[in-house]
């Protein structure tokens, strides 16, 4: 398995993995809520907020690679709202500069928080704290779902683009478009068969629907 | 008990959707702890054969499991005695945990949290997985991943366990482990393959499917020696 997994880190034993995960689910929800509620001429907070979340990362003891390469992965999402932020005109240049570093580092600080969280809790130990915290079974079950099978979908669309490449596919411009057509649709059908023999699956072992399925109790 | 078939099925025929006939007209039975080979090529209807024992898909003709019949009132009872086993373990472990997989068939059947977690325990120390609770199936071997999926259908007490392709995508080692593990299981057996050599280690009696049609049904020793059903099979 090559792909990257969601909780790769998560199963270390420092005091930040240990503490209880609703503590850790609570505290990264209300401080993105502060992150995104800070104002442009709060700098100083959020360089506190930087300084802090850098300490937790050390104490995480998680490699500081793989931290950056997410990091990367979310700046262009981030980017692009800044930029729209500047196309709306408010005051001078200086203004509007700061507006824009203001939106990016403030999406970057919540997708670091929520990165913490996920690489210093199992995913099956996060399901169970919001199962305690009530969150909706159906909610918990779709998010099972996704951490069980985003991965395999991945390796799945990985070798769809072999099978491709493998056949002296190059992925110029224009030929391009009709090959990516027909790879969504192949990806979709089989994504769609597997939802239905994993149905079969749940079926034979006497699942009722959402409202009798229990777990976490 | 002994006089009460494990399954019997009487005229089962079945149509998917797109009109092709997946099966055509099939009957046997299978007695208690009686281990029987599905054999056929690849589209011979095996799979669709192995869905209709517990009403996953639903064929015309009569389908028995343990002297119930498979229609819809009866679902419940009737899936808790066929454990179905898949081809793909992936498409049966869909939980975020294997304690949860494992867990899951005795949660819809209600049984209270210290129950389950003895029965998961024991299912576990059945397929020779000790401790595997907390681990997650996506960083499974497939060898892993196939005794989880075994440990789902023991743990609720079936008495028919289907097997879809039990050794496909084993290696040898993986193979010989699932087939002791299979020879110990006191329960009746349907397994579906073309493996040659499990049916002849695991099964007393063979049934061979051709183009949904049983073309053959013996014990095993008979069927393998027949080189030209074994040919017009698609088997070898
Ligand atoms: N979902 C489906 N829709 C239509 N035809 C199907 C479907 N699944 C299987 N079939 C067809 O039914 C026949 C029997 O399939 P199957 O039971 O999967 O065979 P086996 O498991 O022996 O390889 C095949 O011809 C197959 O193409
Ligand atoms: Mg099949």
């Amino acid at each position: 398995m090559r792909h990257q997994f969601l909780d790769e880190h998560a199963y270390r034993g420092t005091a930040l993995h240990r503490a209880s995960g609703g503590l850790k689910i609570l505290f990264s929800l209300a401080g993105i809520l502060w992150v995104v509620g800070l104002g442009p001429g709060q700098a100083k907070s959020l360089a506190v907020a930087v300084l802090f979340l850098a300490g937790l990362t050390k104490l995480g003891k998680i490699p500081p690679g793989d931290f950056l390469k997410r990091m990367l992965l979310v700046f262009p999402i981030a980017a692009m709202i800044g930029i729209s932020v500047l196309t709306v005109p408010r005051g001078d240049h200086g203004v509007q500069a700061r507006l824009f570093g203001l939106v990016i580092a403030k999406a970057l600080i919540s997708v670091w928080i929520l990165f913490l969280l996920t690489a210093t809790t199992p995913f099956p130990v996060m399901l169970e704290s919001l199962a305690r915290m009530r969150c909706p079974k159906i909610f918990l079950m779709l998010l099972g779902f996704c951490y069980r099978y985003l991965f395999l979908m991945a390796d799945e669309a990985e070798r769809m683009t072999h099978a491709l490449a493998s056949r002296g596919y190059e992925g110029r411009w224009l030929g391009q478009a009709r090959f990516i057509g027909h790879l969504i649709g192949m990806f979709f059908v089989r994504s769609y068969e597997r939802g239905e023999r994993v149905f079969a699956a749940m079926l034979s072992r006497g699942y009722e629907g959402p409202e009798h399925w229990r777990a976490y109790e | 008990m002994s006089s009460v078939k494990a399954v019997e099925i009487r005229n089962l025929s079945f149509c998917y959707p797109d009109g092709k006939t997946a099966l055509n007209d099939i009957s046997f039975e299978l007695n208690p702890g009686e281990r029987v080979a599905i054999m056929g090529g690849n589209g011979a209807g095996k799979s669709t054969l192995l869905m209709c024992l517990n009403g996953v898909l639903q064929g015309t003709g009569e389908i028995l499991i343990c002297g119930m019949p498979v229609v819809k009132k009866n679902y419940k009872p009737v899936r808790q005695k066929v454990g179905l086993l898949f081809q793909n373990a992936d498409d049966q472990l869909f939980c975020p945990t294997v304690y949860d997989d494992v867990a899951f068939g005795l949660r819809n059947r209600g049984e209270r949290e210290e129950v389950i977690r003895r029965k998961v325990a024991e299912s576990l120390h059945a397929v020779g997985l000790d401790g595997f609770e907390r681990r997650n199936a996506f960083h499974l071997s497939v060898g892993e991943k196939k005794r989880v999926a075994l440990a789902t259908a023991l743990c609720m007490d079936v008495e028919v366990m289907a097997l879809d392709e039990p050794t496909s995508s084993l290696d040898p080692r993986g193979k010989r482990e699932l087939t002791d593990l299979l020879k110990r299981y006191s329960q009746a057996q349907m397994i579906a393959t073309h493996d040659l050599r499990l049916a002849r280690e695991l099964c007393q009696r063979i049934i061979v499917l051709k183009d949904g049609r049983k073309i053959a049904d013996a014990e095993a020793g008979k069927i393998l020696n027949q080189k030209e059903l074994i040919a017009s099979a698609g088997l070898e």
